[in-house]
């Protein structure tokens, strides 16, 4: 089961170091989004420091929902996930696979450029290591969620829009304390448990999103 | 305990129409089933039933007694399910894609020896969009010498793959009978096939 969990990711590094272009694609879309602000509003460091939260959040968000679409599709146009249902594993394990190899993939590029952002917006030290720890604790759980709405929509044709819809209102909760976590920290509060709701939040994710997840995809084989 | 596939008053409909009804068949091991009807007919569908990937409206499907919503992935795990879709990646050779898949059964060897039983040996290092519509399915069907399994079922195995494969495929699931295997297919075409074989016929 172990084993079959670190073949799909291994397959899907494989399969995404071949199509380079969409690897690097959510990382450029964030930079560029996260740059757009200072130039529109004002490079002013009180105020880049009032935004950054929310502007980095945003971004991150966005970020994650660019490529979301197309987690399944593939398997589902040319018939792995259909292989994958009778692989003999449980799919939800398989599921959470996909979602772990998304999050290595296109997170964790973003969550290492990051400082470099938070350098822009100019903010302290403390505030952009509280912004890393809510962008590690956070970005899983916004693959997490965007994985549902991907699997439920893995059979129609233009799915990309319906998908942002359906998803977007579950992003608010993680919105809100990831931003939290960030303003916590750039009024000198405690942001420890702003932190631990992230971290509750990830741990709900992980073990409850691969059974939804696993469900809607079997839903959307069975035509 | 010999293996048994029992299939009973199964029925399908698609959107308000009715697809097939009644169907009843056992298969035990040994034995060839053929399906057939007119293109529309529901062969597609029944096969998707029998794999578990899509519910039936009506009826049972009994692997060794027990139905196989119950048993899910311990019937999946011996079943070789080859849709029209082959379930490879074209980004991926066709080795790369038959090592994926025999991790996903705990199996190393035996990818060159698939390859050459298929006579794509010289192909298996490109990637698959650069292969004709016939390799890639005789790359697909390759899964069947790797990948041992109870029971095989084939959705139009014989599409694009030309009459020396058609002999090969013929032989394998020969071989699969001769193990004690069942074979599940479907095809239009009349096979060599004649020892120990059912054919079902679906009508609209």
């Amino acid at each position: 089961m172990l084993k079959s969990f670190f073949i799909i990711i291994c397959r899907e590094f494989s399969l995404a170091f071949r199509a380079k272009q969409e690897l690097i694609n959510p990382l450029v879309f964030f930079v560029i989004v996260t740059s757009l602000f200072p130039l529109a509003i004002s490079p002013d460091t009180k105020i880049l420091q009032l935004i950054a939260p929310g502007v980095i959040w945003v971004a991150a968000l966005l970020a994650t929902l660019l490529s979301l679409d197309k987690l399944f599709k593939s398997d589902f146009e040319d018939g792995s996930l259909e292989q994958m249902i009778l692989s003999g594993t449980p799919l939800s394990i398989l599921a959470l696979a996909k979602v772990c190899s998304y999050w290595l993939l296109t997170s964790i590029p973003l969550i290492i450029i990051s400082p470099l952002i938070a350098f822009m917006f100019q903010l302290p030290v403390r505030e952009t290591i509280a912004m890393l720890l809510s962008l590690l604790l956070g970005t899983p759980v916004l693959c997490c969620l965007g994985a549902i709405g991907s699997a439920l929509t893995v059979g129609l044709r233009s799915s990309g829009i319906l998908l942002t819809l359906l998803i977007l209102p579950f992003y608010v909760p993680i919105l809100i304390f990831g931003t939290g976590v960030m303003i916590a920290a750039i009024t000198e509060l405690s942001y420890a448990g702003q932190l631990a709701l992230l971290g509750a939040f990830l741990v709900l994710a992980i073990t409850l999103c691969p059974l939804a997840i696993a469900a809607a995809l079997r839903i959307c084989v069975n035509y | 305990m010999p293996n048994t596939l029992s299939v009973q008053d199964l029925t399908c409909e698609k959107g308000e129409q009715l697809l097939f009804s009644n169907i009843n068949f056992t298969l035990n091991e040994g034995e060839i089933l053929q399906i057939r009807g007119v293109n529309g007919s529901g062969k597609t569908s029944l096969l998707r039933i029998l794999a578990g990937l899509a519910f039936c409206n009506n009826g049972l499907i009994l692997w060794n007694n027990m139905p196989i919503q119950t048993i899910r992935e311990q019937f999946a795990a011996q079943i070789n399910y080859i849709g029209h879709k082959l379930g490879l990646k074209d980004d991926l050779t066709a080795y790369e894609n038959l090592a994926y898949y025999c991790h996903f059964r705990k199996k190393h060897t035996l990818i060159n020896h698939a390859l050459t039983t298929l006579g794509i040996i010289d192909k298996g290092l490109l990637p698959l969009r650069q292969l004709s519509a016939g390799q890639k399915r005789r790359a697909a069907l390759a899964k069947l010498v790797l990948l041992p399994a109870k029971l095989w079922i084939l959705d139009e195995p014989f599409t694009a793959i030309d009459k020396e494969g058609v002999n090969f495929v013929v032989s394998l699931m020969e071989t699969q009978q001769q193990q004690g295997g069942m074979v599940i297919f479907t095809s239009h075409q009349d096979t060599p096939l004649t020892h120990n074989k059912k054919e079902l016929q679906l009508s609209c």
